[in-house]
């Protein structure tokens, strides 16, 4: 039977692990936007001189394990000196992992973008920078939104690792719970519940914004995301 | 009378494709200079090379008395006093008419925004779209805007107008509309070079005809010389093709 005295006498518990689930996603969310965003304009650059380490790091992460690159920055950057709290080393893990992934996002976004557009305000006068800032992202952005909310709830999810470096966000809350109580089915179970719950709201965030467009009864249209770009 | 475009010896080249032969162009205040000529004559990219849409390898351009390859201050220079309108409008989709029209005042010459929005309602009005003010580009029809991409260019106080096909994107039905607008500002006194094959609006508008083949300026003349005493004989098979 299900435990419904321990579920609410551990719930405060859990919501305050979920909060700090998320702030280590929304921060993380953030960091990596911002890293995507320049690593995406960069990558559609010509210069091989800004296209080979972009590639580099873009593979890289692509191709490593997001637990090793968690583990790698905390126990391994303090060999060079750079002495990280766990928080920090995950927020940068994170940020490092999921920018990777947004960069390709917007890099597509970008490639699918008029050339007159830029061409219109290189005509008008307005500088690179005003071009992007004004023309070409605020475009990007909008198309992008469906993929971008779709990597944010990976995201949510691969904050779980954060447990293994004594983060108290939701996996490891449920893990010392469940060793305290040793009721691992409600521990776990609320968790997964809450994580679920997450990913229904984005979901359903992301099926308002891309619009009616996508119509059909199927599963995937409550549980999957919208069409990526 | 001030020249407003001097050309020499350009050359443009795509890869190994030779695109622009050594053009030489003059153009002075007020001229209407039409462009024409066969399809790949290179027409457009010459129109690009004047605003640096299109880099060029060789020779000279200078708009407004400026070198527009010697300085990134020249071209900047050139790009805010000169207007550009596409055959495909390049509107900004995702902002109103409005906000199309007052951007580049606003964020360029760094005019005041009320300021900058009383005249492109002004703009506006002036190309017959007073209702459109709060519309997005995706509601409007062709017609509408290629009018709005003028008033957008206009609202800089160009001291040329560079136009390349304006009308051979749109329904026969709108074309008179967006002419009608050209046709005024011509007769305002604007700088204009137009590549165009609507050799009615040339006869009525122009003061010049250039000829455009194979990259080369063929005939450059008064527009009167044009039509009825064509040099060459490529501009003669032109004329019979298309009149
Ligand atoms: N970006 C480009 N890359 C490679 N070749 C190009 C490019 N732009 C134009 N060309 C080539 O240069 C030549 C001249 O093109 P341009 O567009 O200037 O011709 P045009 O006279 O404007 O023709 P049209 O009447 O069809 O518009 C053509 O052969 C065209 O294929
Ligand atoms: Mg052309």
């Amino acid at each position: 039977m299900l435990d419904m005295r321990l579920i609410s006498q551990y719930l405060p518990e859990f919501f305050e692990a979920l909060f700090e689930t998320l702030k280590v996603a929304a921060l993380s969310g953030v960091f990596a936007l911002i890293i995507g965003t320049v690593v995406g304009i960069i990558s559609t650059m010509k210069s091989k001189l800004a296209i080979i380490p972009v590639g580099i790091y873009t593979g890289f992460i692509r191709s490593t394990p997001l637990l090793v690159q968690l583990y790698f920055v905390h126990y391994g950057l303090p060999i060079t000196g750079i002495m990280l709290t766990s928080f920090q080393s995950a927020i940068i893990a994170f940020s490092l992992n999921s920018g990777a992934y947004i960069s390709e996002i917007v890099r597509g976004g970008l490639a699918s973008m008029d050339k007159g557009q830029s061409e219109a305000s290189r005509a008008l006068g307005l500088s690179w920078f005003q071009t992007m800032r004004l023309i070409i992202l605020p475009q990007v952005f909008k198309k992008i939104l469906p993929p971008l909310i779709s990597q944010f709830s990976y995201l949510i999810k691969d904050t779980s690792l954060a447990a293994v470096l004594v983060i108290p966000e939701l996996t490891y809350t449920a893990r010392k719970i469940a060793a305290r109580t040793y009721m691992p089915f409600e521990s776990f179970g609320v968790p997964m519940l809450m994580y679920f719950g997450i990913y229904l709201i984005l979901a359903l965030l992301s099926r308002f914004i891309s619009g009616k467009k996508e119509p059909g009864r199927s599963a995937r249209r409550w549980f999957g995301f919208g069409k990526v770009v | 009378m001030e020249r407003v475009v001097r050309i020499r010896g350009l050359h443009k080249s795509f890869g190994k494709l030779h695109v622009l032969k050594n053009i030489d162009l003059d153009v002075y205040e007020s001229d209407v200079l039409v462009l024409c000529g066969p399809s790949g004559a290179g027409k457009s990219t010459l129109l690009r090379c004047i605003n640096m849409l299109e880099h060029y390898h060789e020779g000279t351009i200078d708009v407004l008395g400026k070198d527009i390859k010697s300085s990134r201050a020249n071209l900047s220079y050139v790009r805010k006093n000169s207007g550009m309108v596409f055959q495909h409008f390049n509107l900004f989709p995702h902002i109103s008419v409005m906000d199309n029209v007052a951007l580049a005042p606003i964020h360029v010459k760094k005019i005041p925004k009320d300021q900058a929005y009383e005249k492109a309602k002004g703009l506006l009005d002036q190309v017959g779209l007073s209702a459109k003010y709060d519309a997005y580009p995706g509601q409007l029809s062709g017609g509408q805007k290629q009018r709005v991409a003028i008033a957008r260019a206009l609202a800089m106080d160009p001291k040329l107008m560079l136009f390349d096909e304006p009308t051979s994107a749109l329904d026969p039905e709108m074309i008179k509309e967006v002419l009608d607008v050209m046709i005024k500002l011509a007769l305002g006194g604007m700088t204009m070079i137009i590549v165009s094959h609507e050799m009615g609006f040339a006869r009525e508008v122009a003061n010049k005809i250039g000829f455009l083949d194979d990259g080369k300026i063929i005939e450059l003349t008064p527009k009167n010389e044009f039509f009825t005493n064509p040099r060459s004989e490529r501009t003669k098979e032109f004329l019979s093709k298309i009149l």
